[in-house]
């Protein structure tokens, strides 16, 4: 892989680029899920590819092929550049790159136990231990329980002078229950969450112990009460907050967004440049890191895909926007270095912007604390619905189940809990966010972004917070 | 990609090297060209060409898949025993032995020479065009163009054998001002139907009438639906409605509700493969023929989308909708892809012209499932949503959020325009759809652009 990816970069250094990289992948996955007792998928795939990137004429080009032999590279080098000269006919600004360390070295994920190395019939026996656990409460639930592991082999080398070799594995899983009946669907889940970790990740998860409950409360959600409109006080679990830092931090900070790079699909930004060092983006208590250093989180690695060492950065800082995620040519509009966060999804992708684990850090107290100041409110948990307008300012989420709170206890089940806000309006109101023992770190192996669509792995970690006046159970039921 | 003789040589190696009960294979290759533009430039440009051979084996009812793109023969043999391994390792997944049958497929015009001789300067100097039209208005133009070439070879242990070559081309156009947006797209087999100066044109007006917009309430609204919005609703209608799978878990909101009336008498709903007007295919990627599969008959359910497996679970014939293999990760559920709504007898103009206060609609943005029973979703318009008032446009409005049944809306869906586009999905496949005037849309909230 080594030796193709060398080949590739001096290809097209003898060709005059200005600038080349060359990334040889490896990818293999495999899928498990038990569905209603019967296996419903299990299937694994693997991908071999080379993709190389030429700046030339002061523009982009990229070309990729699935067949890495020696004989292919000046073929998709040529292609590259030729892609490159065509772009340069609409780029009247030359890219300029931030300057990048020169790194030979290797990256390796931790892990206890290679999740190719276990064998099948325990995958599926846990699987299919959890399923039962689930049916054991309600046999006409309709039961999920899935497994999921993914193992990158990645040689990145760079006009710059790197030559960075990477081996990442990712293992995640979880389970869910449907529950319907009376006009009535409900689903209930656990789990699915993702780590850069060995088949120990799983059998941490404790899926089946999860199994009855998880059941019994897609059950009990069908005759719950429906979370009534209003503005109140909303309790949010660390599973729900992880999608509401996803997408109304974690999206609107990169950078490339903010540049209106993404504008025609995904769209751009209210985060602009002007607001960087002042914005008021929450209240004082919301400090929000990126970090692709934390040891197991599935935003983690060691480099990014332009050979730029993963980092820790502030994003927010005591309710100010501190911060934008990075790449080589966008970090120059800052005068910065790029803060190393450029990933392709595969051999045959550009490498974008994209997310690490951006948190929120934790405060003080407990969940049981936050609730406890609460005289009316709504705690709620897991997300079930998502969607964000085009600058990521109008945001509705929701959650899978809901308690109201009571004087400060939880009371009745809710379900349908919507809630909707503006994003900086929204984090101004937030006043209690509980402390490091009731922080969890979740991996989400699904961030979409980019033509065509690339799916980024990444992590976000958070206690329980609250918030104040937030408007509830928006729609017609 | 492998082309049609290199397709058949692996298929024919993988089942003569299969030693299980049943083997199927598929493959899917392409070479895929994109040109992304923002701000009047290029800012990305790539190519890929691969191919993936997705393997089956099954064992009794005990199934393995396995894929890779590594197409040589020992890699080939070591995913087929791979999946051999596999099947026999698992356990039962029920009606997994069910086979498509041996079929003759209709020959369909799906590949246009020009398209795939299209170069990464063709597509730069098409969006050169479109920037000098955006920079005619004082604007920049951003988007999208891509062009590819792909194909799909299915065959099985049964006989089945077929395999497509297509071209697929699609054109975005987001017209940008200070304070404001327009967008158009095309997508066609075709490049000679896709016209970026007109695509930037439309955009470029759109944007400029939507020039500072003004804040409106939320609230219910008549509501004029463009074809890009109303494909995007239709496309979340169908997943959530019509797959097999949903159907017999009662998931679905047509449970128990086929032959009755689910949307107003004037909409009928087919999906339809073999319709050269949409992107069509001959065969699904079990290999069973595409055919007509009417869902909704002057507002009556009358038609769920099976693949051989979920067919035979419930004693039905496929009608042709397995997803490719690659889908089998996330679903089970068969699911239309080619969808085509019946138009109607009006013009966007009269439309228009009969509302005395309502919105319109260009697209809509991050569209998400709230409720899959009440087929209830939400989502955000975006890129030229303007108030009518007194049957005339009167301004561009900031964006609202929408959360909304699409059943009812459905029922109340006033006018049916006579024009009809082609609009891509997400995710695969595209709707032929002409624009719709529907009442009482319910609008949530609203944001600041």
């Amino acid at each position: 892989m080594k030796d193709i990816a060398k080949l590739a970069v001096q290809a097209a250094v003898d060709r005059g680029v200005d600038y080349a990289d060359a990334r040889v992948v490896e990818q293999k996955d495999e899928s498990l899920r038990v569905r209603n007792g019967s296996v419903d998928n299990l299937s694994s795939g693997q991908t071999l590819g080379f993709g190389v990137r030429v700046l030339a004429s002061g523009a982009w080009g990229f070309a990729s092929s699935s067949r890495v032999a020696t004989d292919e590279v000046p073929k998709v080098v040529e292609r590259a550049i030729g892609i490159a000269r065509a772009s340069a006919r609409l780029h009247p600004n030359p890219v300029v790159l931030a300057p990048v360390q020169a790194f030979i070295d290797s990256y390796a994920t931790p892990m206890e136990r290679d999740p190719w190395s276990v064998p099948l019939d325990e995958k599926l026996g846990l699987l299919f231990e959890a399923d039962k656990a689930m049916k054991a409460v309600g046999k006409d639930v309709i039961t999920e329980s899935s497994l999921h592991f993914f193992a990158e082999s990645k040689v990145f080398c760079s006009s710059a002078g790197s030559m960075i070799e990477q081996k990442i594995c990712e293992s995640g899983g979880g389970i869910s229950a449907t529950a319907v009946g009376g006009g009535e669907s409900q689903q209930r889940s656990y789990g699915d969450n993702y780590a850069k970790a060995g088949y120990e990740w799983i059998e941490r998860l404790n899926l089946a112990e999860q199994g009855g409950r998880v059941a019994g409360e897609a059950l009990a959600l069908l005759d719950a009460k429906q979370c009534e409109p209003g503005t109140t006080t909303l309790v949010i679990d660390s599973a729900q907050m992880a999608l509401q830092i996803h997408e109304s931090c974690g999206h609107p900070v990169e950078l490339d967004r903010v540049l209106g790079m993404e504008a025609s699909f995904a769209g751009t930004s209210f985060l602009t440049l002007d607001k960087l060092g002042k914005f008021r983006y929450g209240s004082d208590i919301v400090n929000i890191t990126a970090d692709a250093t934390i040891p197991g989180a599935l935003g983690s690695f060691g480099y990014d895909d332009e050979g730029v060492p993963a980092q820790r950065i502030e994003v927010i800082k005591q309710g100010i926007l501190a911060g934008y995620l990075t790449s080589r040519e966008t970090a120059p509009v800052l005068s910065q270095a790029s803060n190393g966060t450029m990933r392709a999804d595969g051999w045959n992708r550009i490498p974008l912007i994209r997310m690490t684990n951006i948190s929120l850090e934790p405060g003080e107290g407990t969940l049981a604390d936050l609730i406890s100041g609460v005289d009316r409110g709504l705690f709620i948990s897991r997300n079930k619905s998502w969607s964000i307008d085009d600058r990521r300012l109008n945001f509705q989420f929701a959650a899978e189940i809901g308690w109201e709170i009571k004087n400060g206890r939880l009371g009745a089940m809710v379900k349908n809990p919507v809630y909707t806000g503006i994003t900086p309006e929204f984090w101004g109101k937030c006043d209690g966010i509980a402390g490091p023992e009731e922080w969890v770190l979740w991996g989400i192996p699904n961030c979409g972004k980019g033509e065509p669509m690339q799916v980024a792995h990444v992590g976000h970690g958070s206690s329980p917070a609250r918030f104040h006046d937030v408007k509830v159970g928006v729609g017609s039921w | 990609m492998v082309g049609e003789e290199k397709a058949s040589e692996i298929i024919d190696f993988v089942l003569k090297n299969s030693q299980a009960e049943q083997s199927e294979v598929v493959i899917m290759g392409g070479r895929s060209e994109l040109t992304r533009f923002a701000q009047s430039a290029v800012h990305q440009n790539m190519a890929e060409d691969n191919a993936v051979v997705y393997i089956k084996v099954v064992i009794g009812d005990r199934v393995g898949r396995v894929s890779t793109n590594k197409l040589d023969p020992d890699s080939l043999k070591a995913t087929l025993q791979q999946a051999t391994e596999q099947a026999r390792r698992s356990a039962v997944t029920p009606h997994a032995s069910a086979q498509a049958a041996p079929s003759s497929y209709s020959k369909l015009d799906t590949y246009d020479d020009v398209t795939a001789a299209y170069t990464p300067m063709d597509r730069v100097e098409v969006i050169s065009k479109m920037a000098a039209v955006a920079a005619g208005y004082g604007f920049s133009a951003s988007g999208a163009f891509t062009t590819a070439v792909e194909e799909i070879a299915v065959a099985n242990s049964n006989g089945v054998y077929g395999y497509t070559k297509g071209t697929v081309t699609s054109l975005s156009a987001l017209v940008a001002s200070d304070s404001s947006y327009g967008y158009a797209d095309a997508v066609s087999k075709s490049v000679g139907d896709i016209y970026g100066e007109a695509l930037a044109r439309t955009a470029a007006e759109k944007c400029l009438n939507c020039a500072h917009p003004a804040e409106v309430e939320p609230g219910e609204y008549d509501v004029i639906l463009e074809p890009k919005a109303v494909a995007t609703m239709l496309s979340f209608f169908a997943s959530l409605g019509f797959g097999a799978r949903s159907y017999q878990e009662g998931r679905s909101f047509v449970s128990g509700r086929l032959g009755q009336q689910i949307a107003g008498r004037n909409i009928s709903l087919w999906d339809n493969g073999l319709d050269e007007r949409g992107l069509a295919v001959p065969f699904d990627f079990e290999g069973v023929p595409k055919q007509r599969l009417d869902l909704i008959v002057d507002g009556v359910a009358t038609g769920i989308a099976y693949d051989v497996e979920s067919a035979a679970l419930q004693g039905k014939q496929s009608t042709g909708h397995a997803l490719p293999p690659d889908a089998r990760e996330y679903t089970s559920d068969p699911l239309p892809l080619n969808l085509f709504l019946q138009p109607g007898d009006s013009s966007l103009e009269q439309m228009i012209g009969s509302i005395e206060k309502g919105l319109l609609v260009t697209r809509f943005h991050y569209t998400n499932i709230v409720h899959p029973l009440k087929a209830i979703i939400t989502g955000m318009t975006r890129d030229g949503t303007f108030l009518i008032e007194n049957g005339r446009i009167a301004s561009g409005v900031k964006n609202l959020r929408f959360t909304q049944s699409i059943l009812t809306a459905l029922e109340n869906v006033d006018m049916i325009g006579r024009d009809v586009s082609l609009k891509a999905d997400d995710y695969y496949g595209a709707s032929l759809v002409p624009a719709l005037k529907i009442r009482n849309f319910n609008f949530t909230g609203v944001t600041e652009h």
